[in-house]
């Protein structure tokens, strides 16, 4: 199980935590970037559902909860182990599956997860000088 | 309800935004007009409102923000200024749906393109919904009132970042139609943070010109003011409600505005007016129907320097090549897009170390899009808009063959323009990308397989879905903007709409309605 932040979640359970952390894992490959830890992937996206509507934070929870169930992946993808318990490339080739899934109710699914890693991620300046962008200009003194 | 505030005197230069935290009690409000919204729509209406001696109460759910908050991070400004913190989307997520926020509204944060209605989308609307009085002729002197309040004009040549330069010398290589755009800016540093709020105040948005205006004109402007309910009684509204929020936490401070004023103007944009006159049993007419989008699809090219596609004016060039493609095919203009990293990231096919491999790409990569002009063909119905048992709104896009084979069509052409202007390669973003380096790999797209979440799609145009029109039935507002049914009530934005427009839609807003206000404001008179 992944190490919970220190500071207290404000919408993942202690398992949900964990469930995004390897969904960032595998769709966040960083380079010479920092690690997901170091830019705190996770709890950034805890803060950000936080603050989401009611309809968008249940059907995330849902989500994570379906993600990580060892029976739906045996009947939408044929797999036998839950998200979080599989090995690096299981889990690849498990979000691949769900990319392009016949069900687009699942190809919803992993846009929501990507989306809100990828943002989670590259959203932290820390991220931005690995990819050669230079970030803004200096703002005019007050 | 406690407390009963007075309209200042017109001409209180003190006036000003008043945000949620210094909202302490409940207040009861009167005025002539209450206008819901500060963009393109409200805060133009609630200027000539003013100006014109009404007294106006403009009531905003956002945050009120200028270029000392604009920090140009994505991972900052995303949540601060958009809707549902930079998440909205359709239902199933086939479609983002960028919009804004905050006291401004979508004008703080879009690329600043101003076209005209075209005169053509203003003769549709007049022979095929009844809308009458909106000629070219008639709407000049609004538009010329407009872009001399927001110096809108064209950018040079000169100015053209390198990609919109890919657009640019594409086209003129493929012998193409392409202008330069006309921006409402003034000293402009070309820094490419449009999306982010202009941390320079150059981007002539509504929070530093018609609100400002409203403002000094006697308006009273409350930001973190959502409203909840339009009270109808009959066919008119008697009063408007509001749930104070406070500005750090977006929660109900437990304060409440009630607004009583002669009329109403709606002004929340395509998904958020059906959201509100839904949760205010106002159902009349075909509401949150045939709502239009402009949705957009993406070609990422890259190019053997150093694009640079994050600095410079986000857009500057189009092209309306393939504006009318005849009867029975969708139509669509091409315009260009930043690459900050964060939609970026969203965009880039794949995961794992190929989506790292195209983000490390990030400097040498020009993207440009199509914009599907939809809502010409009868049949088409465009998105949906209806609500959820908890109140929010649900956006459902209703995707035609039309529409498909159009995003095939585009695809192929936006790839030639890409190749003309020396692109190593092209990228689609379906996703299993299809990857084009020459003229003959063109027929890949073909094969691609086409549909809800198997194409990044995202829209920046939200038109329609209280629609003007003749007829009751087949129309929410009439050619004033007055609702059919309630008497009292205006929509003023771009949900008036009947069909997309073909080009970007802002200018048409703020023209409209500064076209509009001349009624309303003789109405509330």
């Amino acid at each position: 199980m992944v190490a919970l932040p220190a500071e207290a979640l404000a919408f993942f359970s202690p398992r949900e935590y964990a469930i995004f952390h390897a969904v960032a894992e595998t769709v966040i490959h960083t380079g010479k970037g920092p690690t997901i830890d170091q830019v705190g992937v996770t709890l950034r996206a805890d803060r950000f559902l936080a603050r989401v509507d009611e309809d968008a934070q249940r059907d995330f929870h849902r989500l994570l909860a379906l993600f990580d169930n060892a029976l739906a992946g045996l009947f939408l993808c044929g797999t036998t182990a839950p998200f979080t318990q599989m090995s690096p490339e299981a889990r690849h080739a498990f979000l691949q599956k769900w990319q392009r899934h016949r069900l687009g109710v699942i190809r919803t699914g992993f846009d929501a997860l990507k989306r809100l890693a990828a943002s989670s991620y590259y959203g932290d300046p820390s991220t931005h000088g690995a990819l050669g962008y230079p970030g803004p200009p200096e703002k005019d003194p007050e | 309800m406690s407390g009963l505030s007075i309209l200042s005197a017109r001409g209180d230069p003190a006036n000003r935004v008043v945000t949620g935290n210094e909202i302490d009690k409940d207040l009861d409000l009167v005025g002539d007009v209450c206008v819901i919204g500060s963009g393109a729509g409200g805060a133009v209406l609630a200027a000539e409102l003013a100006q014109a001696g009404r007294t106006v109460v403009m009531l905003e759910e956002g945050g009120h923000h200028t270029k000392r908050d604009f920090d140009m991070q994505e991972g900052n400004m995303i949540p601060l200024l958009y809707q549902d913190r930079g998440g909205r989307a359709t239902a199933d997520q086939s479609c983002l749906i960028l919009q804004g926020r905050c006291i401004g509204g979508t004008t703080v944060v879009n690329y600043t393109t101003c076209f005209r209605t075209p005169d053509a989308t203003l003769a549709h609307w007049k022979s095929r919904w009844g809308v009458e009085g909106l000629d070219p002729a008639v709407l000049a002197p609004a538009w010329e009132k407009v872009e001399a309040r927001l110096g809108i004009e064209a950018i040079r040549l000169e100015q053209v970042n390198k990609n919109n330069r890919v657009l640019w010398d594409g086209c003129e290589k493929l012998g193409w139609e392409k202008s330069l755009l006309s921006r409402n800016v003034r000293n402009c540093r070309h820094s490419g943070y449009c999306g982010m709020g202009c941390a320079f105040d150059a981007k002539q948005a509504m929070h530093v010109t018609y609100v400002l205006d409203a403002l000094e004109a006697g308006a009273k402007v409350y930001a973190n003011a959502r409203v909840d309910q339009i009270e109808r009684e009959g066919n008119r509204i008697t009063a408007v409600y509001a749930t104070i929020l406070d500005p750090r936490t977006d929660k109900p401070t437990g304060r409440t505005i009630r607004v009583k004023s002669k009329l109403t103007a709606l002004c929340g944009g395509a998904v958020n007016n059906p959201k509100l006159l839904f949760k205010s049993k106002i159902t009349d007419g075909p509401l949150g129907k045939k709502t239009w989008f402009h949705p957009l699809a993406i070609s990422v090219a890259e190019m053997p320097y150093r694009v640079e596609a994050f600095y410079g004016a986000p857009q500057s060039v189009a092209s309306h090549q393939f504006g009318n493609r005849g009867a029975g095919k969708m139509s669509y203009f091409i315009e260009c897009a930043p690459t900050h990293p964060t939609l970026t990231s969203i965009g880039a096919p794949g995961i794992g170390d190929e989506h790292r491999k195209r983000m490390e790409q990030l400097p040498f990569l020009s993207a440009m899009y199509a914009h599907f002009i939809d809502g010409f063909a009868d049949e088409e119905q465009g998105a949906t808009v209806t609500l959820t048992a908890a109140g929010n709104p649900k956006v459902v896009y209703h995707y035609t063959d039309a529409f498909w084979e159009a995003v095939t069509h585009a695809q192929k052409n936006l790839a030639r323009i890409q190749l003309a202007s020396g692109a190593k390669r092209v990228m689609t973003l379906h996703t299993d990308p299809v990857t084009i380096e020459s003229e003959a790999d063109l027929d890949r797209i073909d094969r691609a397989p086409l549909g809800p979440n198997k194409i990044l799609l995202a829209t920046a145009h939200l038109m329609g879905g209280c629609r003007m029109g003749a007829d009751p039935k087949e129309a929410v507002v009439r050619s004033d903007l007055r609702h059919h049914q309630v008497e009292n009530l205006y929509i003023v934005d771009g949900s008036v709409f009947p069909t997309g427009l073909g080009v970007n839609p802002s200018l048409t807003i703020y023209g409209l309605a500064t076209h509009a206000a001349k009624n309303i404001a003789a109405a509330a008179g």
